[in-house]
């Protein structure tokens, strides 16, 4: 299987699901057995939905991970007491979540946990450090949580895995377009705007970058706050720098000026994108452009073609339509034992 | 009362609070729950033990080098209060437990490594037997399991479990069986030493905190005041946060000393702008530092205890329970006279009373509010713009306006009449010029 051998490339991972039932788990499942930890620390941990009622319903039925001896993982005080394994406790974090304090700990013999974690990305970004400098984890696998795509960043994780499968969509047509719309977004590239360090460092608000390299501010906190946007302010520029979040309603604002030349936006991470694909497919027809401060390494697109609903796709098909679309190999884990 | 309970006081305690540079949490909770000192002897013992770590800690401690070692290992104290009273209650401690137990313990004894024998007021716990207990290999790292060395049996099951190459459901539950067994054993011989646990937490936390006054004392030039009876004496007072406020606008703050007794009202009378309400501010503050053990802001300082302390400052007006500005402030000085007829020992430091009403009326009530609280036990300063005559009391004034600039020295006061600067300080804000000119003629035309 050729990701696997690609993770070893990176620090870090982290799962993603574009749905519930996407096959999130068993892609983790699958990558701890894959891999040969003879030469390598590796910590699993997960991030866990705070506060958030789908947590509620599914803090229980969260699937268990089979853990191998001498694997580090982070987990929450509840799930830490359900352990199937014997594992040395190392270390309690001060943060509370909803399941308790977040538990450091290592494996002592292979088994099985329920794996949660920090319940925010500045939190996990800090576990994560502290395993390396603590434990000295070479490898970190985020286990994701559904509609936490802000993990995936490259601020947080250097690599990601996305797990995309007929719970997202029973058409393939559909489900094949949502899916290719998020690997475009991960796959945009970076600003050939060469003082990157210095967009960086700007905390808020949207700016606009002059050809000789200057960059303004456009007045505004951010996107969101774009009531009092001064199109004049706009007219004229051609590359715009959305330091948060990036909107439908900033992009419609500056359309009209993409019609005449090329118009780039450049946001920090795809993470910071929430366009409609309807709206991204216009500005990308009048000649507008994304790019991004720091590019996410997408090491693989896996899929589950059933869902709980009962539907089953043809796992092959749709393996190969979405290969097609994105011009990424696709994976079906579960069916195909891949080999190593 | 505690001291969380004055932390907003309009003194400006919280910003004290904020300064300290607690290593944990629980120091913190455990600061704020302690109760505000009434008795001499109580503060005296506080002061010494405060004392004695300030000269091993300070600068030129000889402790000093070991400051970071020690804040790094109560940075790790965590509040298992919880857990020690499940223990004592009989209950079997899980693995999240034990660990916690473990951390204090080893915290207990690398702290007690430094300090034992350096520190004479305070007597640290030996927890070795707790270590030994947890760490049964003598791995001397602060992670935690249910170790193998524990039993034989346990050792042999964990094996099987290890060479197997499937996940055996019966081998976890015969492991489980033995750790549960052990887990039971372990609380109960913890349990006997659990009031050792308790002591140690408390005591830590003590350090930390004592660690953390000695750095802010050092940081802030604050002083270890003396205990006095019906006297409150400072000299070169200052207030912390308006002292750091002028020397950021890199101006000079101006010490005041000050000084009064039981049974005689002090009268601060002076220009508007003169520093009269931070006097009252940094008087209800240092009574409060000084009361909860810590140092001083002043060059000396002679304090006497008392049993509350009455501040009363700024707008009293209390929309919900339907009270003006001047029935809140009034029912507010009544409280202290009827503590003070009680026999409570108190401080009264009050702003400018009755100023919402009428100048005569209010000269009435200030003046009366005097008399017949002379003579009484309390310690008393007042400041007001009326003119009080009819009473005798200790007054004194700010020195204000001197070319220009303000002097906030407090000098003594032999006349009665309040000065009249407040034109002279308008004036000098820039404010609309006929408006000043107009009642300069007023005043003119009075006189004559």
């Amino acid at each position: 299987m050729p990701f696997v051998r690609e993770l070893l490339n990176y620090d870090s991972v982290s799962i993603v699901g574009l749905e519930k039932n996407t096959g999130k788990t068993e892609c983790l499942n699958y990558l701890i057995k894959r891999l040969s930890l003879e030469n390598l620390i590796v910590a699993v941990t997960s991030i866990g939905i705070d506060g958030e009622r789908t947590d509620q319903v599914t803090q229980n039925s969260k699937p268990e991970i089979l853990l191998k001896e001498g694997m580090l993982f982070g987990t929450t005080e509840k799930h830490y007491k359900s352990r199937k394994l014997i594992s040395e406790l190392l270390e309690i974090g001060d943060e509370k979540t909803s399941l308790g304090r977040v538990i450091t700990a290592k494996a002592l013999s292979q088994g099985k946990v329920m794996l949660s974690g920090p319940s925010s990305t500045i939190s996990l970004k800090r576990w994560m450090d502290n395993a390396v400098r603590q434990y000295k984890a070479n490898l970190i696998i985020i286990d994701g949580a559904l509609s936490r795509m802000s993990l995936a960043s490259p601020a947080v994780s250097e690599s990601m895995i996305l797990a995309t499968g007929a719970s997202l969509s029973a058409n393939i047509k559909t489900l094949v377009t949502k899916t290719a719309f998020v690997v475009g977004l991960v796959n945009l590239p970076v600003t050939s705007y060469s003082d990157k360090e210095k967009l960086e460092k700007i905390g808020k608000g949207v700016w606009r970058v002059e050809r000789n390299g200057e960059i303004a501010p456009l007045g505004m906190e951010s996107a969101f706050t774009l009531g009092n946007v001064n199109s004049d302010l706009a007219k004229g520029t051609k590359v715009f720098f959305v330091s948060g979040a990036l909107t439908d309603r900033f992009m419609n604002a500056i359309r009209p000026e993409a019609g005449e030349s090329e118009v780039e936006i450049i946001v920090r991470d795809f993470t910071k994108i929430f366009v409609t694909p309807l709206n991204y497919n216009i500005f990308k027809k009048k000649g507008g452009r994304i790019s991004v401060l720091k590019k996410s390494n997408l090491l693989a697109v896996c899929i589950n073609p059933t869902a709980p609903d009962g539907t089953k796709l043809d796992s092959d098909t749709l393996c190969k339509e979405l290969e097609k679309e994105i011009g990424l190999p696709v994976y079906d884990i579960i069916k195909n034992s891949y080999e190593a | 009362m505690r001291l969380k309970t004055i932390l907003d006081s309009p003194c400006g305690f919280r910003y004290i609070f904020e300064k300290l540079l607690l290593q944990s949490s629980l120091s913190r909770h455990l600061l704020m729950d302690s109760p505000m000192l009434h008795k001499a002897t109580e503060i005296e013992a506080v002061y010494k033990e405060f004392e004695e770590f300030y000269n091993l800690f300070s600068s030129s401690g000889t402790l000093r080098e070991s400051l970071g070692f020690l804040q790094l290992k109560l940075s790790h104290l965590k509040d298992i209060r919880n857990t020690i009273s499940r223990l004592q209650a009989g209950a079997t401690l899980d693995d999240i437990e034990l660990f916690e137990i473990k951390n204090l313990a080893i915290i207990n004894e690398e702290v007690r490594s430094v300090l034992q024998g350096k520190v004479k007021s305070m007597e640290f716990e030996d927890l070795g037997q707790i270590v030994q207990l947890l760490d049964p290999e003598g791995l001397k790292i602060g992670s935690f399991y249910v170790y193998d060395s524990y039993d034989e049996s346990l050792a042999k099951v964990r094996q099987k479990i290890k060479s197997g190459n499937r996940y055996s459901d019966e081998l976890f539950y015969e492991a489980s069986v033995i750790e549960d067994r052990i887990r039971k054993e372990l609380s109960r011989k913890i349990e006997k030493l659990s009031d050792f646990l308790s002591s140690s937490l408390e005591i830590l936390s003590k350090t930390d905190i004592l660690i953390a006054k000695t750095l802010l004392m050092e940081s802030m030039g604050l002083i270890i005041p003396s205990i006095s009876r019906g006297i409150n004496k400072y000299s070169e007072m200052f207030n912390p946060y308006v002292k750091e406020l002028v020397e950021k606008e890199n101006r000079v703050f101006q010490n005041v000393s000050i000084e009064f007794v039981s049974g005689s009202p002090l009268l601060i009378t002076g220009a508007n702008m003169g520093g009269k309400t931070i006097v009252l501010k940094t008087l209800a503050l240092c009574q409060y530092l000084f009361q909860f053990g810590f140092g001083v802001p002043a060059l000396k300082a002679e304090i006497s205890p008392v049993e509350e302390v009455h501040f009363c400052i700024g707008d009293f007006q209390n929309i919900e329970s339907g009270l003006s500005s001047f029935a809140a402030e009034i029912s507010r000085i009544d409280r202290i006279i009827k503590s003070v007829h009680s026999g409570k020992k108190i401080l009264a430091l009050i702003d400018e009373p009755a100023r919402t009403t009428n100048p005569l009326e209010g000269t009435a009530l200030v003046t009366a509010l005097i008399k017949i609280l002379t003579g009484k036990s309390l310690l008393m300063a007042v400041t007001t713009h009326y003119n009080i005559e009819e009473v005798k009391c200790i007054r004194i004034r700010v020195k204000g306006l001197e070319n220009g600039k303000m002097n906030y020295k407090l000098i003594e006061e032999t006349g009665t009449k309040p000065p009249k600067e407040a034109l002279k300080i308008a004036a000098s804000l820039g404010v609309d010029n006929e408006w000043i000119e107009e009642a300069e003629n007023l005043l003119k035309n009075k006189v004559e």
